[in-house]
């Protein structure tokens, strides 16, 4: 990435409109502001966030690494710092957006949200329902449980549809954290993902989607289900297939679906 | 006994050299690395910074946004 998003000409053309930050972690000792990654949470290399001249994290990278991807996330940031001189100017809307925006960057507590929250004089239902999205958001609730509220929630249509998202990536990845190290495990995630997609609650992250997947998959393999797998297989192909490094992997799962549907028709055939 | 002095020399010197290169300071390989890292070529094509203060302060000077990138030496 080094070498090619950020050598390319065209980042070094964009670079000019802000100012380019290297933190390098090298675990040297005494090495200034070694804790900067810990104080904007940074879990892990490579990072990228957009900060403003006090330092404060107003956006954190999660699209493509390209010069195309960087410059949609600063101009992110460049939105939200438009946003903060409208709720200096007393727009509601505009501080309901920065509160959100602070607590979905862990910048703010329960306690401090809803305080925020009450200091703006809400009508009842749009109370309950920011209530609901911080709660969620702080970890107050767990994806399922999410859910089951956002459902008798009265929410505007986009609104809903970006939180169920949230709710399903979130639910993913939690899943997930146990299932990338065991097959048991990621068994398990397959059959919770399956029931979620019978349920219409697919992720739509680009971590969380192929997650998804791969679970869904992992489990068909494992319950010796050729049409999901193959459903999966397909789904996955059509989004990821074009990438020439994933050439083998796919070859692989076709491989897998092949030997499963050799399988369940032994299996059949016994039972006929 | 006189044929054990040039022996005795030798191995004095070679003592000697021993306790000159433990007395230097040791290569820090993390120094290294992160020596190697600020040397990047992708460093060189742009205008970065790798000071957090003198970034803040330029972005504060430039009414400009900070595009902070995080990375590692210690495990190249």
């Amino acid at each position: 990435m080094e070498a090619a998003a950020l050598s390319d000409e065209k980042f070094t053309a964009w670079s000019k409109g802000c100012v380019l930050y290297c933190h390098i972690t090298s675990k040297v000792k005494d090495a200034p502001h070694a804790a900067l990654p810990g104080e904007k949470d940074v879990a892990g290399f490579p990072t990228f966030l957009v900060l403003d001249a006090a330092g404060e994290v107003l956006v954190r990278h999660d699209g493509e690494r390209s010069p195309d991807g960087f410059a949609k996330t600063v101009a992110r940031a460049q939105e939200i710092v438009e946003r903060r001189k409208k709720a200096a100017g007393g727009d509601v809307e505009a501080r309901i957006a920065l509160l959100l925006q602070r607590v979905r960057l862990k910048q703010r507590t329960l306690e401090e949200a809803m305080k925020e929250l009450d200091s703006l004089k809400l009508a009842d239902a749009r109370l309950k329902e920011l209530t609901f999205v911080v709660s969620f958001e702080l970890g107050a609730l767990t994806p399922d449980d999410a859910w089951t509220q956002l459902k008798a929630l009265e929410v505007a249509a986009d609104q809903r549809k970006e939180l169920e998202a949230r709710i399903n990536n979130l639910a993913v990845m939690e899943a997930c954290k146990a299932a990338a190290r065991d097959v048991k495990e990621r068994v398990a995630a397959g059959r919770k993902f399956l029931a979620m997609k019978k349920d219409g609650r697919i992720p739509t992250g680009n971590l969380e989607f192929p997650a998804f997947w791969r679970c869904i998959l992992a489990y068909a393999e494992d319950a010796v289900d050729p049409a999901v797998y193959e459903e999966g297989l397909g789904i996955l192909e059509e989004k990821y297939g074009g990438k020439p490094s994933a050439k083998s992997s796919f070859d692989a799962m076709k491989e897998t679906l092949k030997r499963l549907k050799e399988a369940k028709g032994k299996t059949e055939r016994k039972e006929y | 006994m006189k044929r054990w002095i040039p022996v005795l020399i030798a191995i004095g010197g070679l003592l000697g050299l021993c306790a000159v290169a433990a007395a230097q300071d040791p290569v820090d390989p993390l120094q290294e690395k992160l020596e190697k890292k600020l040397g990047s070529a992708f460093l060189k094509k742009a205008d970065w910074q790798t000071d957090y203060d003198k970034a803040l302060a330029k972005a504060k000077e430039g009414g400009k946004l900070v595009f902070a990138y995080f990375t590692r030496s210690y495990a190249t």
